[in-house]
């Protein structure tokens, strides 16, 4: 049986956004796109927070180079005083004149480019504080939409974060982390980027929330608990494959509980289960398989070149043959 | 308490009218043996009633009353010596005084249940419900001075036995064989050249008695009327001869034939109703005719005598250690901090059988943390060979025997026969020694139990592992990383010290790194290695099975030492022990 516990480490490590390199160049972006909207918008006045996989931080790099932050707008105004919710994403686009910037029905985006490659991009949303507590409403609609599809939509854009710190103890909410960066992996790798044909990385990591099992057992004499990846991973594929009838339905646990994946048409939601299915079969295989090298080469299939390769064999991967034993008599 | 507080008390003892017609003993009275030989220096005396009597009693106050018991006496010297637990001067035995806790602050309330149990006890005497207690005591009513030592295993066969007189201690020795003499002659003697043991054997020779040892099967009945001062020689006779079974009585009559020496003797053994036994001895000289226990005729005279017993037999069980330990063979390896302190403890515990392999000589570096001290100015032998030669001369009748070798080239060439031994305990600290030792013995299909102990430094705790075919793991599965473990290090997952640490240090240059510890962290571990090792030899525990004791890390942290999650589970869980060791993957066990 395989474990590839070293293996799963380090395809973490490579995958996920770190804050010294790349969120550090992203908060740097948003700083000065914030800044900029301050300066130029000239009320109504608001406040920023971090949402969607940063603020999760289960981001993982893009296999493309396009690396995006979600920042929240919350402006200190009412519903009422902006009827037009797209009137006011307006007003952000026209502070950041001189940007190559986007109004897209869910968000404002601005885009960081060099040789017309995407390199960044900010996607701001904006909202107005709702009248429950806590809550907000989110700014839907573009320029040219009829009124049916501009609408204020009541939303909780932290709820995830809040469900994620509630339902896991800690360290299975970081193992917890690393399988949805592992699917969000697989997602990048394996479907295509443009369109609905790949599955939202924000249902992902709902179906995550709603169906991981943390996989680990307790070393009972050095008091340690190890945690399972490999095998917690494919307890999560499988239970999402096991709801897939035929279509996988997963809701935002939170209001306005849309289910995450109703873009993708039949099509596309019929490859994505199978290539679900694929996923499932091949995580299996590694379980199953006694030679690690060949199981890692079956995750390489399915993660791409960042998943390690395991050449050698297990005890020359340990380090420190002369060590001190602290033992005496 | 003061003489005059004393007789006041017992004025108060007269007016709370604990004895009958009580008055306070006159002072010239306390000035007589009774009173000389019991410390007494007050006492009161008077009347009381026991099982329709009136009895005249003395209750006697020394200068620690009440914080120790009163004295009582039977002043009818009619009683002396006559009812069980009543002695000269009529001295009433009338509570043990061992295990007593007393109110000090209630002198009356103590001397008045002192009373009330001393009656109780001459009132047992009289209606004859005690009478067994003349056996259960009769080395108390043996009468006779201590005479010597006995040093032969009191068992249940009649055999011949012999006396010698042992030169420097002036007294006699009790033993099975000439062997066992010679082996009590030569212990204090440093070389074992013909020059030494001649002479020795010589005054053997020249001091020899032969006798016999009889145990007696079992004494239903004290003699009646039960013997006051010396017995007769018929007295005795009967006391052997009818406590006797038939196949005993016939080898008396086949050991008693022929004898050809003017004196003998006899150790006699009696058990006792309540367990446990006496070893009582008779002397005969001047023997004319037949043996004085043989069926025929002749004369000889007869004196009683004491024996202080030395016999592991004995002692053993009396210092709490476990008899059927005596039978066992134990293997110990590594004679240092916790070894030294072990071999002496499992020998305590009883075990009969104990090999120690060591090649290293003792070290003045470890004299404070040896139980051997600091080593001698003149000889440095090995501390296998040392530590085996000190215990065999404080327990006589143990085999200890040393072996000046590391334990792979004993195991190479056949020195050590590791099946022979009910358990392989290894104090080496050393676990590449100790692996390969581990890896050694499972390959063997007919393995004893196999136990590691060691420590970690500055007090931080220490470790005993059993491992045991009956269930898995081993001392190799320690050393195995758990397989989801994500980053493995090599390190001892029992460890308390956290892994990627220095831990020794240099005195001087090369050569003279050590672990810094305490004999009091040696002891413990050995404490905890030894209790895990009678219990193993004992058949309670089957399992292999780790136990740690930790201490309170204060010294390890100071040295700016970090501990791992071991450390922080509870003291008690950690010494109640964990089964929970093998590990898949083990090279070793395989996890089986």
């Amino acid at each position: 049986m395989t474990i590839l516990q070293t293996e799963f480490n380090k395809f973490n490590d490579a995958i996920r956004l770190g804050w010294d390199n790349e969120e550090a160049r992203l908060r740097e972006r948003r700083d000065a796109v914030i800044d900029r909207i301050r300066e130029r918008m000239g009320g109504p006045s608001f406040s920023h927070f971090n949402q969607g996989s940063y603020e999760l931080r289960t981001g993982v790099k893009p296999v493309n180079g396009d690396y995006d932050i979600d920042v929240g707008l919350r402006f200190n105004t009412t519903r009422s005083e902006w009827p037009d919710p797209v009137a006011l994403k307006q007003r952000v686009v026209d502070a950041l004149s001189g940007y190559k910037v986007e109004l897209r029905r869910p968000c404002v985006t601005v885009y960081y480019q060099r040789r017309n490659e995407p390199l960044y991009h900010v996607d701001l949303n904006v909202y107005v504080p709702a009248e429950t507590e806590g809550m907000l409403h989110l700014a839907v609609g573009k320029v040219g939409d009829a009124a049916p599809l501009k609408e204020w939509r009541f939303t909780d854009p932290l709820a995830l974060g809040a469900a994620l710190d509630t339902t896991f103890a800690a360290d299975d909410r970081e193992q917890c982390r690393r399988v949805i960066r592992y699917l969000k992996r697989w997602k990048d790798s394996n479907f295509p980027a443009q369109g609905n044909a790949a599955p939202k990385g924000i249902g992902l990591t709902a179906a995550a929330l709603q169906w991981f099992t943390p996989a680990r057992e307790r070393d009972g004499v050095a008091n340690r608990v190890h945690h399972d990846d490999l095998k917690a991973l494919s307890g999560l594929v499988w239970a999402m494959l096991a709801h897939a009838t035929p279509r996988l339905v997963v809701k935002l646990p939170v209001p306005p509980h849309d289910d995450l994946f109703r873009r993708m048409s039949e099509q596309e939601m019929s490859i994505f289960v199978a290539k679900l299915g694929e996923l499932d079969e091949g995580l299996r295989r590694a379980l199953a398989d006694a030679d690690e090298g060949s199981a890692s080469r079956t995750l390489r299939e399915f993660f791409g070149e960042d998943f390690p390769a395991v050449t050698s064999s297990p005890t020359a991967r340990r380090i420190g043959a002369i060590v001190s034993s602290g033992s005496a008599g | 308490m003061h003489a005059d507080d004393l007789t006041a008390t017992a004025e108060l003892l007269c007016a709370a009218g604990l004895l009958e017609q009580g008055c306070v003993t006159p002072a010239d009275a306390l000035l007589e043996p009774w009173a000389r030989l019991h410390g007494v220096v007050a006492a009161i005396e008077g009347v009381a009633h026991v099982d329709g009597h009136a009895l005249a009693l003395r209750l006697g106050l020394t200068p620690r009353f009440p914080g120790r018991l009163p004295t009582v006496f039977v002043l009818d010297a009619r009683l002396h010596g006559r009812i069980p637990h009543v002695f000269q001067h009529g001295h009433v035995c009338y509570q043990e005084y061992e295990g007593v806790l007393l109110d000090r602050y209630q002198p009356v309330a103590v001397a008045r249940e002192a009373l009330a149990r001393a009656v109780e006890t001459i009132r047992r005497g009289l209606t004859g419900e005690n009478r067994a207690d003349f056996i259960e005591e009769l080395a108390l009513y043996w009468p006779g001075a201590a005479e010597g030592l006995g040093f032969f295993a009191a068992d249940a066969q009649i055999q011949p036995i012999l006396r010698f007189v042992l030169p420097w201690a002036g007294t006699f020795a009790f033993v099975r064989d000439r062997a066992q003499a010679r082996e009590l002659l030569v212990a204090p003697m440093p070389l074992r050249v013909p020059e030494v043991m001649a002479p020795l054997e010589a005054w053997f020779d020249d001091t020899v008695t032969p006798g016999l040892y009889i145990p007696l099967e079992d004494v239903p009945r004290p003699p009646d009327p039960f013997p006051l001062g010396p017995w007769t020689r018929a007295q005795v006779a009967q006391l052997i001869r009818h406590n006797l079974s038939d196949g005993q009585r016939r080898r008396l009559e086949q050991l008693t034939r022929g004898l050809k020496t003017r004196s003998t003797f006899v150790i006699l053994r009696v058990p006792r109703p309540r367990g446990g036994d006496h070893l009582v001895g008779i002397r005969y000289d001047d023997i004319r005719g037949a043996h004085p226990l043989a069926r025929a005729t002749g004369s000889a005279t007869m004196t009683q005598f004491r024996v202080e017993r030395r016999d592991p037999g004995y002692l053993v069980p009396r210092g709490g250690g476990e008899p059927p330990l005596r039978a066992k063979r134990v293997l110990l390896v590594g004679c240092g901090a916790i070894g030294g302190h072990l071999a002496g403890e499992l020998v305590r515990c009883g075990v009969g059988h104990l090999t120690l392999v060591d090649p290293d000589v003792l070290r003045p570096e470890n004299a404070y943390r040896h139980v051997l001290g600091a080593p001698s100015l003149f000889v440095l032998p090995a501390k296998s060979l040392q530590l085996a030669a000190e215990i065999q001369q404080r327990y006589r009748g143990v085999e200890v025997s040393g072996l000046a070798a590391s334990i792979e080239d004993a195991l190479d060439q056949g020195a050590i026969d590791v099946t022979r031994y009910d358990l392989v305990l290894s104090a080496t600290g050393d676990p590449n020694v100790d692996r390969g030792l581990n890896e050694r013995l499972h390959r063997l299909e007919h393995r004893p139990p196999l136990l590691f102990t060691w420590l970690e430094p500055l007090g931080i705790g220490g470790h005993a592992l059993v491992v045991q075919r009956s269930s898995p793991g081993c001392l190799d599965c320690l050393f195995t990383p758990h397989p989801l473990d994500a980053s493995p290090v090599l390190t001892n997952r029992a460890a308390f010290a956290a892994a990627g640490q220095v831990f020794t240090r240099e005195l001087a240059g090369c050569g003279n790194a050590f672990t810094p510890y305490s004999s009091l962290d040696a002891l413990r571990t050995a404490e905890l290695a030894g209790r895990l090792a009678v219990e193993v030899l004992g058949g309670r525990l089957r399992e292999t099975l780790l136990r740690s004791w930790k201490g309170d890390g204060a010294a390890f942290h100071a040295a700016g030492l970090r501990t791992s999650p071991r450390y922080e589970m509870e003291a008690s869980a950690l010494e109640r022990g964990g089964a929970d060791v093998v590990a898949a993957g083990c090279k070793v066990c395989g996890g089986r």
